[in-house]
């Protein structure tokens, strides 16, 4: 078994449109000076640290994080940068686990940042369709780059395979989805699309990849998020000194699934999420999810990938995802709330940094601080995801004592 | 309804800048594939000598019985496994949109590949990619085939 590992700092930088005024690495060092606040240590006390930075194309540099490294005064100590998509996050969070959990450090700070919105496209005058232009090259360049293939219509074909099989989620649910995601970003400070939106708003926004519409997708932002994992003897040492209560990592797991979804025998399956699910809920001990946790965090990029998410989490029957939010399952005040903070809907998605803040998210919760807290929870799930058709998943589980 | 989108700003310089690297690349043992799309107009997938697995994207090396894979010409004609349209696309797209993209299943194979279905105005709608609509494969003219993927597309098989 490996040694227990616990989070014992949490901090974020707003997730925006843009932030003309910061560069990526003062981001990530404002973001590195709250995190220590928030554990009551210095940068001295760091052993090692984790980077999730998606794209070399966003930062306009290569090797971002050797940089980074060095404006937050990390110099002369090991640091790995970790790059799988969306899942960049969730990734980030796995590796510097595994440092910790395997004994090699004992204090490790992983810390994500991504300064997207720079991408700028001289002919349209916009910055999103340069922006995914910098995504396609993380599709395969032989194949799939050069047809056009872009984030939307990449994650909508195991959702629109899932309406040939089953014959849902209607565009109705999905709408639900992103009512519920972007009202509950409404009051928090670190999300770059708060809004009270009604069914027919949604219903009534534009096509960007049928059946997703505008407000079926999240929207990239620049934005960074850290932790702090520390080993039980440390965490219990930091957080006697911080007066926060420690959040134990109970489970995790992670899987790839291959890179051309047309290899995918159901399609209609995100086959990662289920692979790195299960692995997560072995290692915790859960075996009902929807009844053993009480807050989850999922990567919502767009509504309709939510939904098969609950059915690939083993929220839900397949089929029968839908009715967790038709039924208000997943809503504030339901059995299982799901992306309380306004997940990447309602926050934005600052790739390299999403599935961390969404971590720091479920450890708010944890600690009893979140904007919308669910009383007494004890159990989060965080669900990070990305890459062609969902390829890379992680799961964690987290947990206070 | 407000995001956050238009907050103000300090004042703050921008610059142009672009990031372009040039390659002269080897498709390596896709040769034959790329050759036999641009010279004669044909298909090709790949079989594993093995298991008979169908590869379309072809792949030289079945990854699940580590045996090479046999070349297969194809007949040109498959099914939609899934479907959108796309409203929106890449910035070296937007002039070409909307953009109807598949996961098509060649005939003789055994796994998709994510290809543009070319549709007329009247055929660009969601009722009209159902699963197990069937296409055909159609190349551009010899003239303008560069042994790209871009070399053929696929139209509704009526």
């Amino acid at each position: 078994m490996p040694n227990r590992v616990a989070i014992v700092g949490i901090s974020a930088f707003p997730f925006r449109v843009r932030h003309p005024n910061y560069t990526y690495y003062r981001m990530a060092y404002e973001t590195t000076k709250k995190v220590l606040e928030d554990a009551n240590l210095t940068i001295h006390d760091i052993d090692s640290a984790i980077y999730g930075i998606y794209n070399d194309f966003f930062e306009r540099q290569f090797m971002p994080d050797i940089i980074v490294h060095d404006y937050i005064g990390m110099i002369l100590k090991p640091g790995t940068r970790v790059t799988t998509g969306g899942a960049t996050g969730g990734y980030a969070i796995r590796t510097a686990y595994m440092e910790v959990a395997s004994g090699l450090s004992d204090v490790v700070l992983c810390l994500g940042v991504e300064k997207s919105n720079d991408c700028w496209d001289p002919v349209t005058k916009a910055r999103t369709p340069e922006l995914v232009k910098a995504i396609s090259y993380s599709a395969d360049c032989e194949f799939v780059r050069p047809l056009g293939s872009f984030p939307a219509a990449s994650y909508v074909l195991p959702v629109r395979a899932h309406i040939e099989e089953f014959g849902n989620p209607s565009e109705e649910s999905m709408a639900r989805v992103s009512v519920k995601n972007h009202g509950n970003a409404v009051g928090n400070p670190y999300a770059q699309s708060p809004m009270k939106l009604t069914i027919e708003d949604v219903l009534k926004s534009r096509y960007i990849s049928e059946p997703f519409k505008k407000l079926d997708c999240c929207l990239y932002s620049e934005g960074a998020a850290a932790m702090i994992l520390a080993s039980e003897k440390k965490a219990k040492e930091i957080c006697k000194n911080s007066g926060k209560e420690p959040i134990w990592i109970t489970g995790v797991g992670a899987g790839n699934d291959s890179n051309f979804g047309g290899l995918r025998q159901k399609l209609w399956s995100l086959t990662s999420n289920v692979y790195a699910s299960r692995q997560c809920f072995k290692m915790a001990g859960i075996t009902n999810p929807i009844k053993e946790l009480d807050v989850a965090e999922l990567h919502d990029a767009f509504t309709g990938q939510e939904i098969l998410s609950y059915e690939d989490c083993g929220f839900a029957k397949h089929g029968e995802g839908y009715k967790l939010i038709d039924e208000g399952i997943v809503e504030e005040g339901g059995e299982l709330p799901v992306n309380l903070s306004g997940g990447l809907i309602g926050c934005g998605h600052a790739v390299g940094a999403t599935g961390i803040y969404q971590g720091t998210e479920i450890v708010r919760q944890l600690r009893g601080e979140a904007i919308r807290q669910v009383p007494d929870a004890i159990k989060g799930f965080l669900h990070s995801v990305g890459g062609p058709v969902t390829a890379y998943c992680v799961c964690i589980v987290m947990e206070r004592s | 309804m407000a995001d956050r989108a238009n907050e103000e700003h300090e004042e703050f310089l921008e610059y142009y800048d672009e990031m372009t690297i040039h390659y002269l690349y080897s498709v390596g043992e896709l040769t034959k594939f790329f050759k036999e799309i641009r010279d004669n107009g044909k298909l090709f997938g790949t079989r594993c000598t093995k298991c008979g697995f169908g590869y379309f994207p072809p792949r030289l090396n079945c990854h699940k019985c580590y045996v090479p894979c046999e070349w297969v010409e194809l007949s040109g004609k498959g099914e939609v496994i899934a479907g959108t349209i796309c409203r929106f696309g890449v910035s070296n797209f937007t002039d070409k949109l909307p953009i109807t993209i598949a996961f098509i299943k060649m005939d003789e194979m055994d796994m998709a590949i994510r290809h543009t279905i070319l549709m007329s105005e009247d055929e660009c709608k969601l009722e009209n990619l159902k699963r197990g609509t069937r296409v055909k494969v159609q190349f551009k003219p010899k003239e303008q085939r560069e042994g790209r993927i871009t070399d053929f597309y696929f139209v509704l098989d009526k």
